[in-house]
């Protein structure tokens, strides 16, 4: 019969209690816990993703939303900027890199990114199987969607118009696998990427194929598409500003130079040397045509946003940590007045002040520790359902599947409060008086 | 007590023993030796200081004067957990409630005595005791579930499972019926006289005032 097993049968003499107290520390360190693990991936998930990328090219717009949309590919683009300009910036001296970007399809809810090999190799991502695209409408495809579409190099699939799953199918273009990349953890993995000629390609096709078909009015924003001269309400307007935003799209007038006329979504840029972070933002916003958009500054801007909502969850699980503290301490307090003959019989039995002392510590630490326990593991399962079952955590990669240190800290915290929430009754323990509670006839 | 020829020495000795419970009322209690063995009666009316007396006997309480020697050791001269240790190793406890620990099984409050006297858990003297003691049956049962007979029995058992030198029992039968009282009392001087050790009872209870050879009468 050691101290432990002397306080822990002491707590199963009083389950309710003991469960109700558990339950409540178990439910505010639950809460803490998601809000750990779920902030410290979306924080590790954004600047993961946009590691290395030092300012984004994209069609006037909001900033935040050219992030989003070109570096986590989870919005839609501001619109299309002409592959000139941007190809203007490449050229700069002050960029080490750069990588267009031609989104507008997908294939189930994938994205089809149209760029160059530049991409996959930023991000270190290796081949898994086959090679990197060389013609039009070649593929490599992200880890996830191969695997969840269950595509190998040689297989064909067709992409639709849309980021979001769109209607309209390019059925008679199909695309072929050619590579699968290896898991990177990032957003590369749920993303099908082929050259930007088969972005332009699809859709100059898919102009001679739905030439007679009258659908260019409904394109949704984000379409990489072609020019289409059908716009009739258009037609008489200036050229160059009648397109929906978001289409990357080539003019089918021919024309001498092709670059001149054709368009992408955005354009990844890496500095050569940190001076360009404080000119050229400037330089390229003067502009007409161009958004500058630095992914390190607008996801700062955006955990703002959010941090007010994951700071007020938080307060919500302090608030249920103290109540649970404070009910452990009650409980505890109220029991030792009905224990006072036991603790003094203990005492009578050879127990020496300290000993009944930690026997009540013991108590509050047990509680306090199954609590935390409890607390975490519920934590864990939360965030991995939240990972499996909404899809905007699934492609932010949340899973309940990993630790972080501070979840050690935040155990030694819950013991902390089992020791305070104890501590008032233990102290009581120690100075009970045995000759005077054994002389009492309750 | 490994002399045979002499008398031997006396496991308990008080002398000039007084206490005052802060009341202004100084409480003096006669000198008294009680030898190895040997059993010996408290007698006075309610009041009279004799769950006092045997407080002090145990450590739990101090006296203002005098001294209490139990097995050879002063214990007015002990203190903290070492005073508790020694009560825990020569003194057994005997309450008229009997004071077992309601969370506990039978067989946990006896090994909980164990160690908390600091001895070995020895389960197997455990189940002798209880055997002994026709209680083996309820080893695992809780305090709440033993029928009075049966609780006073395990109390006895707690209080003899160190072979303590002085067993004290306060008021063990003064809410007892005759048959009652004889056959705790029985069994009180039977596991006492067994494990050789001295059984000091106090009670008003006169009716248990003949099984005693040596009594001291406090008065009120």
């Amino acid at each position: 019969m050691n101290l432990f097993r002397l306080s822990l049968a002491y707590l199963r003499a009083q389950p309710l209690t003991a469960g109700l107290n558990v339950v409540l520390l178990a439910l505010g360190v639950a809460t803490i816990t998601v809000l750990l693990l779920v902030g410290r991936q979306l924080e590790d998930g954004l600047s993961r993703d946009a590691r290395g990328i030092d300012l984004v090219l994209g069609a006037k717009g909001s900033p935040i939303q050219i992030i989003l949309s070109s570096v986590y590919h989870l919005d839609v683009p501001t619109g299309n900027i002409p592959l000139a300009s941007a190809l203007r910036w490449e050229a700069h001296p002050l960029i080490a890199e750069a990588i267009p970007l031609a989104l507008g399809d997908s294939y189930a809810g994938f994205r089809i990114v149209g760029t160059t090999h530049a991409y996959p190799q930023h991000f270190g991502a290796a081949l898994a199987s086959g090679r990197l695209w060389a013609r039009s409408m070649e593929t490599v495809l992200g880890a996830t969607v191969a695997a969840e579409r269950n595509l190998i190099p040689g297989r064909q699939f067709i992409g639709v118009h849309g980021l979001e799953g769109g209607t309209h199918a390019h059925d008679y273009a199909p695309y072929t696998v050619v590579g699968v990349l290896e898991p990177t953890g990032g957003v590369l993995d749920r993303l099908v990427l082929t050259s930007v000629e088969s972005v332009w390609d699809i859709h100059e096709m898919d102009h001679d194929h739905d030439h007679d078909h009258d659908h260019d009015h409904d394109h949704d924003e984000g379409h990489a598409q072609h020019d289409d001269q059908q716009h009739d309400h258009d037609h008489d307007h200036d050229h160059d500003h009648d397109h929906d935003e978001g289409h990357a799209q080539h003019d089918h007038d021919p024309v001498a130079d092709e670059n001149a006329d054709r368009q992408i979504t955005a354009m990844l840029l890496r500095f050569r040397s940190p001076l360009a972070a404080v000119t050229l933002p400037r330089l390229i916003n003067s502009g007409p045509d161009l958004t500058a958009a630095a992914p390190a500054y607008e996801t700062a801007r955006l955990l703002g946003f959010v941090g007010i909502g994951l700071a007020t969850v938080r307060g919500f699980g302090i608030l249920l940590i103290v109540t649970a503290g404070l009910g452990l301490f009650i409980a505890l307090y109220t029991a030792l007045k009905t224990r006072q003959w036991d603790l003094a019989v203990m005492r009578s039995l050879g127990a020496s002040r300290a000993h009944v002392m930690s026997h009540v510590l013991l108590e509050g630490l047990i509680l306090a520790a199954a609590g935390a326990l409890l607390g975490l593991l519920l934590g864990h399962t939360i965030a991995e359902l939240l990972g499996q079952t909404l899809r905007q955590a699934g492609e932010m990669g949340i899973t309940g599947r990993v630790f972080y240190t501070e979840e050690a800290a935040l155990f030694a915290l819950m013991l902390l409060v089992g020791v305070l929430a104890a501590l008032l009754p233990a102290w009581a323990a120690y100075r009970t008086d045995i000759a005077r509670t054994l002389a009492r006839t309750r | 007590m490994n002399a045979t020829s002499h008398a031997p020495p006396p496991v308990l000795r008080l002398m000039a023993l007084s206490f005052d419970y802060g009341d202004g009322q100084l409480l003096a209690f006669p000198d008294c030796e009680v030898a190895a063995g040997q059993h010996c009666l408290l007698l006075g009316p309610s009041g009279c200081g004799k769950s006092t007396l045997l407080h002090l006997i145990a450590g739990l309480l101090r006296p203002v004067s005098g001294h209490v020697e139990l097995a050879g050791q002063r214990v007015d001269a002990l203190s903290g957990a070492a005073l508790d240790r020694f009560r825990g190793r020569h003194v057994g406890l005997v309450f008229q409630r009997l004071h077992l620990l309601p969370a506990l099984s039978v067989e946990d409050n006896l090994l909980l005595a164990q160690g908390l006297a600091g001895m070995p858990r020895d389960r197997a003297r455990v189940s002798e005791l209880l055997e002994r003691l026709g209680v083996a049956q309820r080893a695992h049962a809780r305090p709440d579930d033993l029928s009075f007979g049966q609780a006073q029995r395990v109390a006895l058992a707690r209080a003899v499972i160190n072979s303590p030198p002085v067993i004290l029992a306060d008021e063990p039968t003064s809410n007892l019926d005759d048959d009652n009282t004889r056959e705790v009392l029985s069994l009180l001087q039977t596991e006492a006289s067994r494990s050789g050790a001295s059984l000091i009872v106090a009670t008003h209870d006169r009716r248990i005032r003949d099984a005693f050879d040596l009594r001291l009468e406090l008065a009120a």
